[in-house]
């Protein structure tokens, strides 16, 4: 195999767009839209979304002129969803621990709802108006990965096929039918790495900025995405192609507009709160695992399991409550996961991509530790590394390290990974979502070395990904050592990351020479396990929790 | 250039195709949604009393009234059950038949239940075809039970509650400081929960179709998506 041979033509010009290929892919987005609006309308119940409540509260706040509602201070109301029986205001309102997201969803899904609430007083159209958001940004977001796949030159009829196929992943279209600013953050950072993309293939200053642009946005979203913006604003000064005097310039005023809103946010934190990254959570609670160890922490719990899960299929929350009678039996979430053969065939589908990245990897690492061709000037820092390591003997050096560290990492960790009774497919979705882990050391070294930015492309989709996922893991980790609990795995933070990660894959397949036919089948097959999913669990759950 | 043109005609056969084959897939799946109960109220359990042996000379009257729910209007119209807490006086073998008669207005519906089939401290799921929730719902409607054939000894009784600020029952016509322990609920048809299944089966016919249409450049050749 020669990847380099059959690497697609990044540098040359985009793949015509045929007219019925257009048109098709705009029925598809349209398609996805109304099924995530027909889904909000009429299947999902309100508050039946991960903390739906707290997010409408925020929208209804912000619509009602407190545009930000403090932490602790905001509540969320007993007559969000329907009138109780007792009208007094809750002696014990519930806080509205959402506020600690940045408003910019809160106050856009804010327009819908005002201008529905000026219309008619029925709560039903609300609810739903506010909910359109989402669903536009469903469909949205599959566009903008449409685009993005064309712009690093992949086949139309494939980039569709690729495009369409974060519409069936169940959560996401859960997600997408609900008021939560998951789906518009996915949106925002599929614009963000749009231009990120484009920056790094065509070397125009003006995707360097529009991509820190989208990333202010997206930190004033939700600060799980301040995490991507380092990466990514790394990453672009790193291949940012300037002389050096206007590289001062540029990286610093790149850098200064990609962290804007989150450093507003920061200040506003630091203001109230005395820490700008404060959610809500008092330094002050004791420990209640001060000495836990990394090794005592994965083996107490499982972590990969339940986060694919989620990531997959994770419905329901507080939306069987439906009569104000029978409050005093809605107490707590009411969910079901999705573990059955559409996730199964999910994470197959995962498998082979981590294998193709895995043999790519492999390849790629036995060309450039190969004799390279003769150096040009640096134009990039990233050229400048390149050169600087051009002796072979020290590329095969870090090659070979790369690759023994994340292989003795992989070898370390899942042995030592919880398994939980009876549940036999863990062992296995913890070796599948531990292949980053090998590829991770690999995909840096990769990354400095590769010439071609298409190349770079792939190692930096992984590396973005598995610097989210650890930095994630450590959060978790900390959580685990203060309440002695899995806190907060929700495979729902990653969907941010998989613009990128879906681009690096696209081109791992390209280079790879996937048939077409594996396109077809892998992504028709998401489809049926999609309707599978709603037809043999969700409906029939829904149906049944309700109270 | 060879520019691949599906027709519309050729579309909405592949949409129909791939309809019948979901269909064939997730029919079975569909039909057997069951006809689902939703709680529209419940008495609480607390300070339980016996009401008394159920037998053809007893007879127990609660006033139903139901002022609050959240229920879609067009669900109101769904058939009105009741989960009623029986107590068979321990292990006793018991047998004979009671009647349950629900009156809402001019509907009236009423149910014979064999006690022998009745369990100890549990509720018992009954239906009245003919009274709709709707009939109920901020309007009085009652309950009565009395014994039809279930002699003395062979008997079981309902369960009456202490819980304040609710309707009194009347027991042998005579008024209590007590409540019937029940449950009231809909028998709720999942006919709309079907239509659901159905629109999104619906929603992937066209999608699945429209994928594979968009596919088919990939199959014929480089360069015939080329505009």
């Amino acid at each position: 195999m020669n990847p380099s041979a059959s690497a697609p033509n990044t540098s040359g010009a985009l793949q015509p767009l045929s007219g019925t290929t257009r048109r098709l892919a705009i029925w598809l987005f349209l398609l996805v839209t109304l099924k995530s609006i027909f889904l909000g309308s009429f299947v999902i119940p309100p508050a039946d979304i991960p903390d739906e409540s707290g997010h409408y509260a925020y929208v209804k706040d912000i619509a009602h002129g407190n545009i930000f509602p403090l932490l602790g201070q905001a509540t969320i109301p007993n007559d969000l969803w329907m009138d109780p029986v007792d009208k007094r205001p809750s002696p014990l309102p519930r806080t509205n621990y959402i506020v600690q997201h940045p408003p910019l969803y809160y106050a856009i899904a804010a327009i819908p709802y005002k201008i529905a609430s000026l219309i008619t007083d029925d709560r039903w159209y609300h609810i739903r108006a506010t909910r359109l958001v989402s669903a536009l940004c469903m469909g949205l977001l599959v566009m903008v990965i449409f685009r993005t796949l064309l712009d690093l030159r992949i086949e139309p009829a494939k980039a569709v096929l690729l495009a369409m196929s974060v519409a069936f992943i169940p959560t996401l279209t859960n997600l997408s039918a609900g008021i939560t600013n998951d789906v518009f953050l996915a949106l925002v950072s599929a614009m963000a790495t749009r231009h990120f993309i484009r920056y790094l293939l065509d070397h125009r200053l003006q995707d360097a900025y529009l991509c820190a642009l989208w990333l202010t946005v997206a930190g004033a979203t939700k600060m799980t995405a301040w995490i991507m913006i380092a990466a990514m604003v790394a990453i672009l000064l790193f291949e940012l192609r300037l002389p050096w005097r206007r590289w001062l310039l540029h990286a610093p005023l790149i850098s200064l507009v990609s962290v804007l809103a989150p450093l507003w946010w920061m200040g506003r934190n630091l203001y109230h709160f005395g820490n700008p990254f404060y959610i809500g959570i008092t330094d002050s609670v004791k420990a209640a695992l001060p000495h836990l160890t990394v090794e005592q922490f994965i083996h107490a719990d499982s972590f990969f399991y339940p986060m694919l899960v989620s990531f997959y299929g994770l419905f329901g929350f507080s939306g069987y409550c439906q009569t104000p009678e029978l409050a005093h039996l809605c107490i707590g979430t009411r969910l079901t996961h999705i573990t059955d053969y559409p996730f199964l065939y999910f994470a197959l589908v995962i498998l082979v991509l981590a294998l193709a990245f895995l043999w790519l990897t492999v390849v790629h690492g036995r060309q450039l530790a190969q004799p390279s061709a003769p150096l040009h000037p640096a134009a990039t820092l990233q050229e400048w590394m390149t050169n600087l390591l051009s002796n072979r003997a020290l590329r095969v050096v870090l090659i070979v390290s790369a690759a023994i560290a994340g292989t003795a990492g992989y070898l370390w960790v899942w042995p030592q990974l919880h398994l939980e009774e009876g549940l036999r497919e863990e062992p296995f979705i913890n070796a599948i979502l531990l292949i980053p882990l090998i590829l991770g050391p690999t995909a840096l070294v990769l990354a400095v070395l590769s010439r071609e930015p298409s190349d770079r492309l792939v190692h930096y989709g992984l590396l973005v990904f598995v610097f989210f996922g650890l930095i994630f893991l450590t959060q978790v980790f900390k959580a685990y050592v203060l309440v002695a609990q899995m806190r907060g795995i929700q495979g729902r933070y990653f969907y941010p990351y998989v613009p990128l990660l879906l681009a690096s894959s696209a081109l791992v397949l390209e280079k790879l020479r996937v048939p077409p036919h594996a396109y077809l089948w892998a992504v028709l097959g998401l489809a049926v396990a999609d309707i599978y999913t709603y037809a043999q669990k969700v409906i029939p759950f829904l149906e049944t929790v309700k109270v | 250039m060879n520019e691949f043109r599906p027709t519309p005609r050729s579309i909405a056969a592949m949409v129909a195709l791939m309809a019948v084959l979901l269909l064939f897939m997730f029919y079975p799946v569909i039909e057997r949604y069951e006809n689902e109960d939703v709680l529209t109220k419940g008495i609480p359990w607390a300070g339980m009393r016996p009401a008394g042996e159920i037998t053809p000379d007893f007879r127990l009257r609660q006033n139903l009234r139901t002022e609050h729910t959240q229920l879609e209007p067009h669900e109101l119209d769904n058939v009105f059950c009741m989960d009623v807490l029986f107590a068979t006086y321990g292990r006793r073998r018991n047998d004979g038949l009671i009647r349950l008669r629900v009156t809402a207005g001019d509907a009236t519906n009423e149910q014979l239940v064999d006690v022998k089939n009745l369990i100890d401290n549990s509720l018992e799921l009954i239906c009245f075809p003919g009274v709709t929730f709707a009939q109920v719902y901020q309007r009085d409607a009652w309950i009565d039970i009395e014994g039809v054939s279930a002699a003395p000894g062979k008997s079981v009784t309902a369960v009456l509650s202490s819980t304040a600020g609710l309707p009194r029952a009347t027991v042998n016509g005579a008024e209590t400081d007590l409540t019937l322990v029940y449950v009231a609920k809909i028998r709720k048809d999942p006919g709309l929960y079907k239509f659901n299944s159905f629109v999104l089966i619906a929603f992937a016919s066209l999608i699945l179709t429209l994928l594979m249409v968009a596919a088919q450049p990939m199959f014929k050749g480089r360069p015939a998506n080329a505009g």
